[in-house]
């Protein structure tokens, strides 16, 4: 293994080739996706693997966007992320500044309470919450989604918080509150600028997290018009099980505003996974 | 100074101010549900008892008694460890190929990682396609072509077979994810390690058994307590697949419970699940954490 030149051996490309060949694993059920939402439903079953012919169209696209109402759900979807993910930034950073900065033992016991909570699964809550929002009127309603995401993703983007506040060195608070400022200056002037980092990261966890959600939303709603796009899908394949050049371009309908995102914040995404993956 | 009495107690009022959202949701929105659940457990509760009453462990006994429950347990248990197993296995050798100086080594990170950002319920229906017995089923197709067409089956139709596909599916989506993981943790290897090594006069199988694995051993405390529970947890990519079937070939814990809690009502019954589950994962983090957390300690 040479650590020093940057020459170019002839293992070096045995290896590279060889990973671009393991990469067609990856590589071809997505090519095969793509290719045949751009064909007739006659050549998706008779010729899948082919590249379209004269049959080219957008057709399918066109159908699957109308089918599933798609300008309806994808707003929908930004709706959800985008208010669920700012509120529990927003709850948290606050909560975990109060954490790190309050040493009384009742804050110690919150702050371990929230971490071993991280360790309760989701399937423990769907009982009660589906209780609670019948009793409250809470079942097809933004409100009701967005409090599940918002604070079933808490205890995790508090912690995250915690030990970035926690590597903050304590004099900043104290000379930040010996000019005077108030606890809540302190925190939005002083402290929420230099958690940029940790916020982002936490806030692209959220954002795809939140976007693929199904679970939550196949239990609190079933309006189509309050549906996500991951809901949508899943409603529209129950009623064209077998038609699949209708339900190939909707998965790729799907698909497509989460590769946007990812091809912008890649970066971010993949310094922010080790970060992330914490939590389960 | 600001210490005057007012002001303290003026500011230890707006840390608990700065608290008090957190906490309030948190304890409506988790703590209240997860606690009225282990309630509900030791209860009849169901959609037909208008009194609910106790009835004990009954319950927990019951769920040991039931085909649909005893089938999902042992499916989950199944598809978490060897989910886990594989998907180590295979993200660490690609890790360290993808942590030499290849040129185009970031670009095939992206392509390996990039299935995991996508939903696991429209990977699944992607999969159901490619996996499909019909003429456009790419992966009997392949078979097929390649002249291994007697190994075609139908994928996820077997009840013998379907479990794994499901967990072939999970690997397909998750390797990517955890060889990122072990990419990261590759950069914390001291260059000067390899260089001494290779002076020592060490084997690559020695280099790779001692050196690169015992400094993964962080990333893979990681990788296999998240693959554990997300194995635990799986639902949406079984709804996609097989919807829990053939008979119950690939029921799992989430699937059950949301049959025996919404499909039949059970409230208390899916609850005593739910209780299971979470006991179930609380033991698994705590073990892992423990020996893997010794291994980590003795390597380094």
């Amino acid at each position: 293994m040479s650590i020093s030149g940057e020459r170019y051996h002839t293992r070096d490309y045995v290896l590279e080739i060889s990973l671009w060949i393991i990469s067609l694993i990856i590589l071809i059920p997505f090519y095969y996706l793509a290719v045949n939402t751009f064909k007739s439903p006659e050549h998706v079953t008779n010729a899948p693997l082919a590249l379209p012919g004269a049959d080219f169209s957008f057709s399918s696209y066109v159908e699957a966007w109308s089918r599933m109402s798609y300008p309806r759900v994808f707003l929908n979807n930004l709706i959800y992320t985008g208010v669920s993910v700012m509120l529990n930034l927003f709850v948290s950073s606050m909560a975990a500044y109060a954490l790190v900065m309050k040493k009384t033992k009742f804050h110690r016991f919150i702050y371990l309470l929230f971490i071993s909570s991280i360790m309760i699964p989701f399937q423990m809550l769907i009982i009660p919450l589906m209780k609670m929002f019948s009793d409250f009127h809470m079942m097809n309603t933004y409100q009701g989604v967005i409090l599940v995401y918002v604070f079933t993703n808490i205890a995790f983007t508090t912690f995250l918080y915690y030990s970035f506040v926690k590597t903050i060195p304590h004099q900043l608070e104290e000379a930040a509150r010996m000019d005077g400022a108030t606890v809540m200056q302190t925190f939005w002037r002083i402290y929420f600028p230099l958690l940029v980092p940790v916020t982002v990261t936490a806030g692209i966890h959220l954002v795809i997290n939140f976007w693929n959600d199904f679970l939550v939303q196949v239990l609190f709603i079933s309006k189509p018009e309050m549906q996500n796009i991951t809901r949508a899908v899943f409603s529209n394949v129950g009623m064209f099980s077998t038609d699949w050049s209708m339900l190939l371009p909707m998965f790729m309908l799907s698909m497509l505003p989460l590769l946007v995102f990812f091809f912008f914040m890649q970066k971010y995404i993949v310094k922010g996974l080790v970060a992330g993956s914490v939590k389960g | 100074m600001i210490g005057t009495k007012k002001t303290k107690i003026k500011s230890a009022i707006e840390y608990e101010i700065l608290l008090l959202p957190a906490l309030i949701g948190f304890a409506v929105v988790f703590m209240y549900p997860a606690v009225k659940s282990l309630i509900y457990s030791f209860t009849d509760y169901s959609v037909f008892n208008r009194t609910i009453s106790f009835i004990g462990l009954q319950n927990f006994i019951e769920l040991f008694h039931d085909d649909r429950m005893t089938a999902a347990i042992k499916n989950s248990i199944l598809y978490a460890v060897l989910f886990t197993f594989l998907q180590s296995a295979l993200a660490i050798p690609l890790a360290v190929a993808l942590d030499s100086k290849i040129r185009t080594r970031n670009v095939l990170r992206t392509i390996f990682y990039m299935p995991h950002i996508f939903s696991a319920l429209i990977i699944g229906f992607v999969w159901s396609f490619n996996l499909s017995t019909s003429a456009f089923g790419l992966i009997n197709n392949t078979l097929r072509d390649i002249g291994l067409g007697f190994l075609a089956q139908n994928w996820l139709g077997d009840p013998h077979i379907a479990i794994y596909s499901c967990i072939f599916v999970a690997v397909w989506q998750g390797t990517g994810y955890a060889m990122m993981l072990y990419v990261a943790n590759l950069q914390s290897v001291p260059r000067e390690m390899y260089e001494a090594a290779r002076i020592d006069g060490a084997s690559a199988f020695q280099t790779f058994r001692y050196i690169t694995l015992s400094f993964l051993a962080p990333a893979m405390t990681i990788t296999t307590l998240t693959g554990m529970i997300a194995g635990l947890k799986v639902y949406e990519q079984i709804v996609a697949l097989t919807n829990g079937g053939p008979g119950y070939a690939t029921e799992t814990l989430t699937t059950a419970l949301m049959y025996r809690g919404f499909t039949e009502n059970r409230y208390g019954y899916a609850s005593a699940l739910a209780v299971m589950m979470m006991l179930g994962i609380m033991v698994i983090s705590f073990f892992q954490l423990r020996i893997l957390s010794k291994r980590e300690d003795k390597l380094l």
